[in-house]
């Protein structure tokens, strides 16, 4: 295999890539087409060949599989082996908890330097630019890494994903073996508790969002948007001023210091538009918004806006979708 | 129990101005505070370290950092040290990292060492894995919730729909997340603690770091407030109710829902 290869560590939950492992991937592939080089998922884990067959369908040309039980201090191990051994050119990491961790740590082992929860990773020439907020998301830092390999974590639906576009590909899969010393493994998972709140406020996974804002002025009002949102199988996002107001939780906030969201549609009721919000749902595939003032910022990033008043047409999408939908 | 807490001084990031047609960012406004989370990690520190435990804060950063080294001591550190150097100026992360460790390894043992989880203005949240890699301890980062008995220290931490359970043997460092406690006040014994702080200063010299270590390998090449997007259609209907029913035929003739 040759060094110039574009690397995605994979993150799994029990056998199945997670859905970021699959977008860096499809990106992994954009990118190594443009530089005629190769992709290559790295997935550690005791069944890797479910990840590896989403792997090539996603875009990856080559998978190295270690086939053992993992945790993300011997994730990191073994990558700091597998980059020594391979010498890839650039490796993307999830931006998830587990994922920050690992590449932290691979970061110490191959004493390379790392950009961090990254939205982008462009090639300017022969310059490789990672592009993350700071700041508080008020700012965008562009990183310039002086080391290799290029080490990123990239956020969850930065890359908007495509369907799997080679269903049943193939590729080859190098199966490599590292042992990890003991003295390495100091950290134990002890399980996942899921919360019934924080499942239903997972808005990262819908394809439909509703967003509130300021503008429905009481928490009576907003509460409006759940039942919108049911009628339409999506669920409720919000701006950072209405979760300010108490109306509705943190866990729902879009925007750079909430989520980052790219649903196929995201309509914004009562939302001005700000620069914070704009950041974590502009890659929607459709953006509508609806706001009594016809200079609201959000227009400006609209496929579809309506100057009007939320009191009314929100109620009114509501009785005309329970007609459609009753 | 002997604890470890880091502080990082940052801009109050809400007063920096940008100029929404230059993009020019003007920090001169902004002033300096504790990053947020790292009052959690002190309230944390004195808890884990116990009544007849003591902690050590360490912040690496100019003087006027003290402040927030003065805060840990107002809350019931025992030690403050400010780490600086010229040479320290504009270090990335693992640079920080490796002066840290070196300061933890002058001053320590330790049993334990807490951080915020994340700082407001570099945002990278590395500091807890990279220190915890370098010094060959337990790593447990982001924790809402801290438990711990003797052998060492169990956390939750939020995780998609839910929770994550980790634990780490001592010694461990663990990085805390903004609201995981409730910071204790400074008390009226605290406040006069404050003043009388003798703050320890260590720089390279005293630290003994020099050459390729404090290279940093990676740099910020720009910094720019974010672009904005595409305008598009306007529907209009001739009012409220007739604009909502031309939404809706949008949403429907476009199979948007
Ligand atoms: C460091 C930092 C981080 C931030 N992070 C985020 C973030 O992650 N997410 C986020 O959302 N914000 C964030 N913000 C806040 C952001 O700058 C804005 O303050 C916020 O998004 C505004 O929310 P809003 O649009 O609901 O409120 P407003 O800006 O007050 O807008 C309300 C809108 O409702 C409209 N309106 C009023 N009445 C009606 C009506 N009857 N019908 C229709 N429209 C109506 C008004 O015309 C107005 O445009 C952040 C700010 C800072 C400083
Ligand atoms: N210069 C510093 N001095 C002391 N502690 C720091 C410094 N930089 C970061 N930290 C600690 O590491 C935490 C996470 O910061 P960061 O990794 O930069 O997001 C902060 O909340 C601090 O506890």
């Amino acid at each position: 295999m040759s060094s110039q290869n574009i690397w995605v560590l994979y993150e799994l939950s029990g056998d199945t890539p997670k859905r970021v492992s699959l977008e860096l991937t499809q990106k992994a592939h954009e990118l190594a087409a443009a530089r005629g080089e190769k992709a290559a998922a790295v997935i550690i884990g005791e069944n890797p060949e479910e990840a590896a067959k989403a792997a090539f369908a996603n875009g990856a040309d080559c998978v190295i599989a270690v086939k053992q039980k993992t945790c993300f201090e011997a994730e990191a191990y073994i990558m700091a082996q597998l980059i020594g051994k391979y010498q890839p050119k650039l490796v993307m990491v999830p931006s998830t908890p587990q994922g920050r961790d690992t590449a932290a740590a691979i970061s110490v082992r191959c004493g390379v330097g790392i950009a961090v929860d990254c939205t982008d990773i462009r090639i300017e020439g022969e310059q490789i630019v990672w592009e993350r907020p700071s700041y508080d998301g008020r700012l965008y830092a562009q990183i310039r890494l002086e080391t290799d390999p290029q080490i990123g974590t990239l956020r969850a639906g930065v890359f908007k994903m495509k369907e799997a576009a080679k269903d049943g590909a193939e590729g080859e899969i190098i199966y490599e073996t590292v042992d990890v010393p003991a003295s390495v493994i100091l950290t134990q998972f002890l399980g996942f508790r899921p919360d019934a709140d924080l499942e239903k406020t997972n808005i990262e996974d819908a394809d439909i969002i509703v967003a509130g804002g300021l503008g429905f002025g009481s928490k009576e009002e907003f509460d409006k948007l759940y039942e919108l949102a049911a009628l339409l199988g999506g669920n409720v996002g919000a701006s950072r001023a209405a979760v300010d107001q108490g109306w509705v939780s943190k866990e729902r906030q879009i925007g750079i210091t909430g989520k980052t969201i790219t649903p196929k549609l995201y309509i914004g009721f009562g939302i001005s538009g700000a620069v914070p919000h704009v950041n974590g749902m502009k890659n929607s595939d459709v953006i509508i918004a609806v706001n009594s003032d016809p200079n609201a910022p959000i227009f400006k990033h609209t496929h579809y806006g309506i100057v009007g008043d939320l009191h009314v047409i929100v109620p009114a999408l509501i009785e005309k979708f329970k007609e459609i939908r009753g | 129990m002997k604890v470890l807490v880091l502080l990082k001084e940052v801009p109050v990031v809400s007063a920096i101005q940008i100029d929404p047609e230059t993009k020019r960012i003007d920090r001169s406004g902004a002033g300096q505070m504790m990053n947020p989370p790292d009052a959690n990690a002190i309230e944390a520190a004195l808890t884990i370290a116990g009544s007849d435990g003591s902690v050590t804060a360490i912040s690496m950063g100019p003087e006027s950092c003290e402040d927030v080294l003065r805060q840990a001591v107002g809350m019931g550190a025992k030690q403050a040290i400010r780490v600086t150097d010229s040479s320290f100026a504009g270090a990335d992360t693992l640079v920080t990292a490796s002066v840290l460790k070196a300061a933890a390894d002058k001053s320590g043992p330790y049993d334990c060492i807490v951080c915020g989880a994340q700082s407001i203005d570099g945002q990278t949240g590395q500091i807890a894995a990279k220190l915890g890699t370098l010094m060959g301890m337990g790593i447990l980062t982001n924790a809402s919730a801290i438990e711990k008995d003797d052998q060492g220290l169990t956390i939750e931490r939020k995780a998609g729909a839910g929770y994550e359970k980790l634990s780490a043997p001592f010694p461990v460092v663990v990085s805390v997340a903004e609201g995981a406690n409730k910071p204790r006040n400074v008390s009226l014994k605290g406040r006069t603690a404050m003043k009388k702080a003798q703050i320890e200063v260590y720089d390279s010299k005293t630290l003994e770091l020099e050459g390729i270590l404090l290279q940093s390998k990676s740099v910020v090449t720009g910094l720019a407030a974010p672009d904005s997007a595409q305008k598009g259609l306007m529907i209009t209907g001739a009012d409220d109710q007739d604009s909502a029913q031309k939404l809706v035929d949008v949403l429907l003739e476009n199979h948007y829902v």
